[in-house]
């Protein structure tokens, strides 16, 4: 070996120690930089062959700067991170919805279906009371609008994943662009050289895969050039080529409230075929869309059907404080939660509750012949027979007796009115019906039973509807459960499923950050470990120095001679 | 050898703290609320024992309630029954001493004057309210049971629509009150029985000699040819008096509180059972006996009333005794109620309710262990190597 060959030696060493310098450097300074990977420089000596000794040392190799990167546990992260954000957001949602119901709380709706029954043991204890009358009406009242505020606030959080999901959506198809960018410059660097590693642009893809994984189920292949193809659910997203975003179509839906909104669906670009998500955030998305809200809609929408089906029956056999019968409670066209009112015919008429237990009614068999009398005198029909008093509403018929019979219309602004307890009817039409004429009248009237004002017996009876079977229907179709405990079985489901979301949820994030301390362990920059190192490169570039300084003095000793 | 690094250490110092602190902001929760379950995944379970205990709760609540209410209901009725007992006894005692045959007509009739006394206090005894509604009116709560009504009659000698006239005498005719409506006879007036004796007054004729009364059925015995004239002159013989009225309602109605799941009490006296059918004649009727005898100076007809006044006696103590009997019962079921109400409190407080000294003791070694995380932490994340180069 030549004194010239040992300089080239002493100064590959000194690039060699330079070079891990200059990557110890590197590693320290991003030692807090997301998704970085520490790097290192492989070494390797360098030979040649001598005519005597065969292969003999020629110094010092850089081979390649390595990414310390097991991409074995990237796969893994990534599978945990698809299951943690499908967690997530399903925690979130079901957490939200056991913000909406409130319970247990003595505002909840639960509590307001208590003080419901017990207005009504009130106004069965005052049956001709008016304020305990509109102490029921109040009480009703408060309990639609917990009913109301609840169906409102599901159906606007149902509103609100639809849209995240196309924010997130949106997330996805920026995060496939940038993948593909960063496909692009990998694959322009390396040259499928294995040398020439693209550790950085690596890195920041990682990262990349990782949030795409927390939002959507990913699979990759890597190419020869170091591309990655993206699928999900075997639908390709991203080729060695060019990205294939997913598309959002709106559908016009109409909700069981009337409220109209945009259902967002998913579609590939690539094959225009419908996509579902089987995993990530947006899967949960679309499960709390579809699936969760409205099976707690659901919930909520029969137990009012079936309160307002309960309380309605009874109501309509009961007896109001002017012996009217046949109303209804509940608005009857009450199809869910959002839209349970009270009949409009009770607002601010709490005399028609029908409080009271009817006895029978009758009608006087055939039509009773009656003549129009004369103007500014009513028609009192308790003197055609005693017993026609307590009229039931609405229930008077009266035509001419013809030919033709003209039936006359009742109302204040047609033909006549009726004052039911007293049996008097006042006509309002002599331009069309002169007095003196005649007419046949036919009506029904209470008869025996009706028990007054003071009768608060069908208020008891609607009262003792809370601890009537009333929902939950078996396969036969009979009721198994009270409001209050099929109310409090859904709570009690609600919980449970919550409880199990968030345990799934703390499980998850607890392998997730195993993952993340492995993969630390293998890619984090150790800052001891650099300075190590440091020392230990200083070192050798003192020595590849103090060897070519020996060298040249021999050189010196050499050209002196 | 697993490589440690600075953000291995880093990362777990800081989900360790942070745990800490979560913990300790729970027990935190606990103690400023004092619940234990502040929303359902808490505990599902408990969540669905606490919502149906709350229920419980709710419903024994009403129910005292409801028993409060009845209680004042059957208290208001047995001040009424021995209020009247202690009327109706001054009538006894009015009765023995007017039946005295030494005392004479004119003492008699200052009598009768004390005995309409007896009679209003009985008749504002079976219109006793209590908030507003009438006690012995079944559920016709918002109708006077009993009231005294003025009413007026004429009476021909040619048949009228109530089948009456007056043709040769003596003749006994049924008064009716002409200037009411109600559904008991086919005309639809009602029959005046139950006058109050010395109300009733005919201008022309004299009672005793012309007529006769029975106040208590409301017919007048005719005698005279004087009637006769009258009844055929064309203004009739005009009639008015005062009477008892009944109700003409259905006064039987049951009113019942819910005192317990599933258990009704009726809580009031039906008027019939104080105050007596029409058929087995009324306390009024009774009381009206007496007067008449007083009226008519008719010793043997006031002592004849003694019996009917004792049965009225004996019906407001049978009143008096199913009230007290009632009342006795709800009131068991009250105290039942209220140990109920014990047992729901202490059961409903065990599922929902922190158990102060645990709380207190885990969030002290919470707060502990939270204080000591972070003097660990910031010690062990402070020193490098460069510390020591």
């Amino acid at each position: 070996m030549s004194l010239m060959e040992a300089l080239n030696i002493g100064s590959r060493g000194l690039a060699a120690s330079q070079t891990a310098l200059d990557i110890v450097g590197q590693n320290v300074t991003n030692a807090n930089t997301e998704g970085y990977t520490r790097k290192r420089l492989n070494l390797e000596a360098a030979t040649r062959l001598d005519g005597r000794f065969g292969q003999m040392g020629f110094g010092v190799d850089m081979t390649n700067v390595e990414a310390m990167r097991d991409e074995l546990l990237d796969l893994q992260i990534h599978q945990v991170k698809t299951d943690v954000g499908e967690a997530e957001v399903r925690d979130a949602v079901l957490s939200r919805i056991e913000g909406i119901f409130l319970e247990p709380g003595d505002t909840s709706r639960s509590s307001s279906m208590d003080k419901f029954w017990n207005a009504w043991q009130d106004l069965a204890n005052n049956p001709s009371n008016l304020t305990a009358r509109q102490a029921v009406l109040d009480a009703a009242a408060s309990m639609t609008d917990r009913f109301q505020s609840i169906g409102q606030d599901l159906t606007t959080l149902r509103l609100d994943k639809n849209e995240e999901m196309v924010t997130r959506v949106g997330e996805v198809n920026q995060l496939l662009d940038e993948v593909d960018k960063l496909n692009r410059t990998i694959a322009l660097s390396e040259l499928g050289d294995l040398r020439t590693r693209a550790n950085d642009s690596r890195d920041a893809r990682e990262l990349k895969m990782k949030e795409l994984s927390g939002l959507l189920d990913v699979a990759y292949t890597e190419d020869s050039q170091g591309r990655y193809i993206i699928t999900s659910g075997g639908s390709l997203l991203l080729s060695a080529e060019s990205a294939y975003p997913l598309q959002v179509d709106r559908t016009t839906i109409e909700l069981a409230d009337g409220t109209e909104y945009a259902q967002a669906s998913l579609r590939l670009s690539s094959t225009r075929q419908p996509f579902e998500p089987t995993g990530g955030a947006l899967k949960s998305l679309v499960e709390a869309r579809d699936e969760i809200i409205p099976r707690y809609q659901g919930k909520l929408d029969e137990l009012a059907q079936r309160l307002v089906a309960a309380v309605n029956t009874v109501h309509g056999q009961g007896y109001d404080l002017q012996g009217r019968t046949g109303s209804t409670f509940f608005d009857p066209r009450t199809t869910g939660a959002t839209d349970i009112r009270l009949s409009a015919g009770l607002l601010d008429k709490p005399e028609g509750l029908a409080a009271g237990t009817g006895g029978t009614t009758a009608s006087p068999g055939a039509p009773i012949l009656q003549a129009v009398p004369a103007a500014g005198t009513e028609l009192d029909l308790q003197l055609a027979s005693p017993a026609y008093r307590n009229l039931v509403e609405k229930s008077v018929v009266i035509r001419t007796v013809g030919p033709p019979a003209v039936a006359l219309a009742e109302g204040v602004d047609k033909d006549f009115v009726v004052d039911p307890l007293n049996a008097r009817i006042t006509f309002t039409n002599y331009a069309s019906f002169p007095a003196g004429t005649a007419l046949t009248v036919d009506f029904r009237y209470n008869t025996a039973g009706f028990g007054g004002q003071g009768d608060g017996s069908n208020a008891l009876r609607i009262a003792q509807l809370r601890q009537a079977a009333i929902a939950d229907p078996d396969n036969l179709g009979n009721f198994t459960a009270t409001a209050g405990d099929s109310w409090a079985a859904t709570i009690g489901a609600l919980g449970a499923e919550s409880k199990r979301a968030n345990e799934g949820l703390a499980t998850l994030e607890q392998l997730d950050s195993t993952l993340h301390a492995q993969a630390q362990s293998l890619s984090g920059v150790s800052i001891d470990e650099e300075l190590a190192d440091m020392v230990r490169f200083q070192h050798s570039y003192q020595a590849s120095a103090r060897f070519l300084s020996t060298v040249s003095e021999l050189l010196q000793s050499l050209i002196n001679l | 050898m697993t490589r440690i690094t600075y953000g291995m250490i880093n990362s777990n110092v800081q989900r360790g703290i942070q745990d800490n602190a979560l913990r300790v902001d729970q027990s935190m929760t606990q103690l400023s609320t004092g619940k234990m379950i502040r929303k359902p995944s808490d505990d599902p379970v408990g969540t669905s024992m606490a919502l149906q205990l709350r229920t419980q709760l709710s419903k024994n609540d009403q129910y005292y309630r409801n028993m409060e209410d009845g209680l004042g209901w059957l208290s208001t009725a047995e001040t009424a029954m021995s209020t009247g007992n202690d009327a109706i006894q001054r009538a006894r005692e009015l009765a023995i001493q007017g039946a005295n045959d030494t005392y004479s007509a004119k003492e008699r009739q200052y009598l009768v004057s004390e005995v309409r006394g007896v009679l209003e206090e009985v008749l504002s005894i079976a219109n006793t309210t209590f908030k507003g509604e009438y006690i012995f009116s079944g559920t016709q709560t918002q109708a006077e049971p009993f009231s005294l009504q003025r009413g007026t009659d004429v009476l021909r000698n040619l048949p009228d629509a109530n089948g009456r006239s007056l043709g040769a005498v003596p003749a006994t005719l049924q008064l009716f009150d002409l200037s009411r409506q109600d559904s008991n006879t086919v005309t639809g007036n009602p029959v005046a029985a139950s006058v109050v004796p010395g109300t009733l007054s005919i201008p022309g004729l004299t009672e005793g000699t012309d007529y006769d009364v029975d106040y208590r059925a409301g017919s007048v015995t005719f005698r005279t040819a004087a009637a006769q004239t009258l009844a055929a002159s064309g203004t009739g013989i005009a009639v008015s008096y005062e009477r008892i009225r009944r109700s003409e309602l259905d006064l039987s109605g049951v009113v019942l509180r819910e005192v317990q799941q599933g258990a009704t009490a009726q809580i009031n006296v039906p008027g019939e059972a104080a105050f007596g059918t029409e058929a087995e004649g009324t306390v009024f009727d009774a009381v009206i006996g007496l007067m008449q005898g007083m009226h008519t100076n008719a010793a043997p007809e006031i002592r004849d009333s003694i019996s009917g006044i004792d049965n009225s006696l004996s019906r407001f103590l049978k009143a008096q005794t199913l009230a007290g009997s009632r009342t006795n019962r709800m009131q068991f079921t009250e105290t039942q109620n209220r140990e109920d109400k014990v047992v729901l409190t202490s059961e409903s407080s065990r599922v929902e309710d922190v158990d102060f000294a645990k709380v207190i003791s885990d969030f002290l070694n919470r707060q502990q262990i939270y204080q000591a995380s972070i003097q660990v932490g910031s010690k062990i994340i402070q020193p490098t190597l460069a510390d020591y180069l």
